[in-house]
């Protein structure tokens, strides 16, 4: 797990073994930020067993047992937010996980290097942009009468399209799969590469002296090689199942979109902070955490398995 | 190995042009447009030159006095937040490292918890709110500045450190601290800078604690004023969003060609560095990635 080889023991490690105080000073400022910051919230988290109120406080507010998640059982948005966050995050699965492979596989096979190293810089760049901008970009290249997605269709069926997908609910969710594929999928291929560079070359050598074509290369010795590496980053990223995507969808949803892109984490900013449904919201948002940590201990165990953890 | 130019290159080739237009279209076409005239824009004649020449974009932009005050918030939050993160987290992680370090494993759980199960938006709110930390850049600077995963980072580079120097300077009289400033922190160079990049980025891209956390004008950072400018319309249609929803009435929605300036020189500072800072990510996602 976390500790590499144990230190040797040398004369002054006894010494060393006396500096216990110090060593305390050192973790103090970050644990108490994680006190402030991280525990006290999750003390506040008992609000969604109380009746809130402001006036009142955590502390002094009645305690209502599972009212609100009884309420919440029997809410119609409540299903509506949680199947939403489900198939939002399925389908970044189903098509966002494979993308950073693929061009991975592709950048392998470019040999001259220094048009390699230029796609990779390229294909990096919006992983450093914040989700405003990407947003931004978003909204710019799929507006109906000045945005480039419209005038290809245009030139492609002849017609001028007057649909703007930023409304369709039908379309949100493609939105929000293309424009993370888009932002992530060059830095996510950086793993990937790195793992194929750790392929024995003769594996290829063999490959061509038996009349292996390129493409046969990359099906039956790139691909295989780097499948633990797929295979453990596929386990990780199933353990997000239920996360929130909360920046990416709060920039770029609207109400007329609510019906497929209002998530759990959206939900719950609006009706806990916008309307001051404290106790209710919270209950939502603990949901949420509890599965999702569920989630993520079950994929971290799995992955372990594999020879490969988070930490 | 013959080296002959194949079909699987040629449509190799043509994939990845196609993926480098599309990664670089959308910044290029937002500069093109923030230089164009507003109609031009809205007729859906600007691709990729710029049409009707025009300054006023910018000259509107620099004219805004809450343009100047979230670049300013902006900067304060990376200078004061980068430090802050990297003083603690470099900190816990050369305690972590040490094995003699008593109760190692209940205080470290007491870290990683935390990247695994928080209190929510809504408590957090309360709490916050509580401490007197609303609508305060200071909640935007010690909200996540204890980063776990760099701790993480800081504490593997420490321990892979020959631990002979140490020793030695232990035996020469140093102090604990010394050793740490004078000895480990000039060893530890590539991960500072690492984490400093790391930091700055996270810091100028921050967003979603502005929005759940700060409300008046005087605590807009970039990524809120980004915000304000170029959705002012969806926030105008209600999204919650208490702190655009204040300022809307006084703005008027603006230009195209001025909000693709805003979003032009919000992401030129971070596209004009990236290229020579990459490798540094990049030493970051394999750090964590390659030890087991």
């Amino acid at each position: 797990m976390i500790t590499g080889k144990k230190q040797k023991k040398s004369k002054t490690s006894n010494y060393l073994y006396s500096q216990q105080k110090v060593l305390y000073l050192f973790i103090l400022p970050g644990l108490m930020i994680l006190i402030f910051f991280h525990y006290l919230p999750i003390y506040g988290i008992t609000i969604a067993f109380k009746d809130f109120h402001p006036l009142l406080g955590i502390m002094e507010s009645e305690w209502v047992g599972l009212k609100y998640f009884q309420r919440l059982w029997n809410s119609m948005f409540f299903w509506r937010i949680f199947r939403n966050t489900l198939r939002i995050n399925l389908m970044h699965l189903v098509f966002g996980f494979p993308a950073p492979i693929i061009l991975a596989l592709l950048l392998n096979e470019i040999k001259k290097s220094f048009i390699k190293r230029t796609v990779q810089t390229i294909t990096y760049l919006p992983h450093f942009l914040s989700w405003v901008i990407v947003g931004g970009f978003v909204v710019n290249i799929l507006s109906p009468n000045q945005g480039i997605i419209a005038k290809i269709s245009e030139l492609l069926t002849g017609q001028k399209s007057e649909l703007f997908l930023m409304i369709e609910p039908k379309a949100f969710p493609w939105i929000l799969v293309f424009s993370a594929i888009w932002q992530s999928v060059g830095w996510g291929s950086i793993i990937y590469i790195a793992a194929i560079s750790g392929i024995n070359p003769e594996l290829y050598e063999v490959a061509i002296i038996d009349g292996g074509n390129r493409w046969q290369q990359m099906w039956y010795i790139t691909l295989p090689s780097i499948m633990p590496t797929i295979f453990v980053l596929l386990i990780l990223r199933m353990g997000h199942i239920m996360g929130s995507n909360f920046e990416q969808i709060y920039v770029l949803y609207n109400p007329n979109v609510y019906s497929t892109g209002d998530v759990i984490s959206t939900y719950v900013f609006r009706g806990g902070l916008g309307k001051g449904n404290y106790s209710f919201s919270a209950a939502i948002g603990l949901f949420q955490s509890v599965i999702g940590f569920v989630l993520m201990m079950i994929a971290n165990k799995a992955s372990k398995k594999f020879g490969r953890s988070l930490w | 190995m013959k080296k002959k130019t194949g079909l699987f290159d040629i449509i190799n080739g043509v994939i990845l042009t196609i993926v480098c237009i599309s990664m670089l279209y959308p910044f290029l076409n937002a500069i093109v447009k923030s230089f164009s005239g507003n109609s031009e824009i809205m007729r859906g004649n600007v691709y990729l030159w710029p049409k009707g020449f025009t300054l006023s974009g910018y000259i509107e932009l620099f004219n805004d006095p809450l343009f100047f005050t979230s670049l300013k918030n902006s900067l304060y939050i990376v200078l004061v937040g980068t430090f802050i993160r990297l003083v603690v987290s470099l900190m816990a992680g050369y305690a972590f490292s040490k094995d003699r370090l008593k109760y190692r494993k209940i205080l470290f759980f007491l870290f990683i918890f935390t990247m695994f199960f928080g209190g929510g938006i809504v408590p957090t709110f309360i709490i916050i709110n509580k401490l007197g930390l609303y609508d305060t850049l200071w909640v935007l600077i010690l909200m996540g500045s204890m980063p776990v995963y760099h701790m993480i980072l800081a504490m593997s580079f420490f321990k892979q450190l020959p631990s002979a120097v140490e020793e030695a300077a232990f035996v020469d009289g140093a102090s604990f601290m010394q050793i740490f400033i004078k000895i480990i922190l000039p060893m530890s160079k590539p991960l500072i800078a690492t984490l400093t990049i790391f930091n700055a980025v996270a810091l100028y891209n921050l967003f979603m604690q502005a929005v759940i956390f700060t409300q008046s004008p005087q605590n807009f950072v970039m990524q809120t004023y980004v915000r304000l400018k170029v959705f002012a319309a969806e926030a105008a249609a209600g999204t919650g969003d208490m702190q655009t929803i204040a300022l809307i009435d006084a703005e008027d929605s603006g230009t195209e060609t001025l909000k693709m300036a805003v979003l032009s020189l919000s992401s030129i500072p971070i596209v004009l560095v990236y290229p020579f800072f990459q490798r540094f990510f990049i030493k970051g996602v394999t750090l964590g990635a390659v030890k087991s």
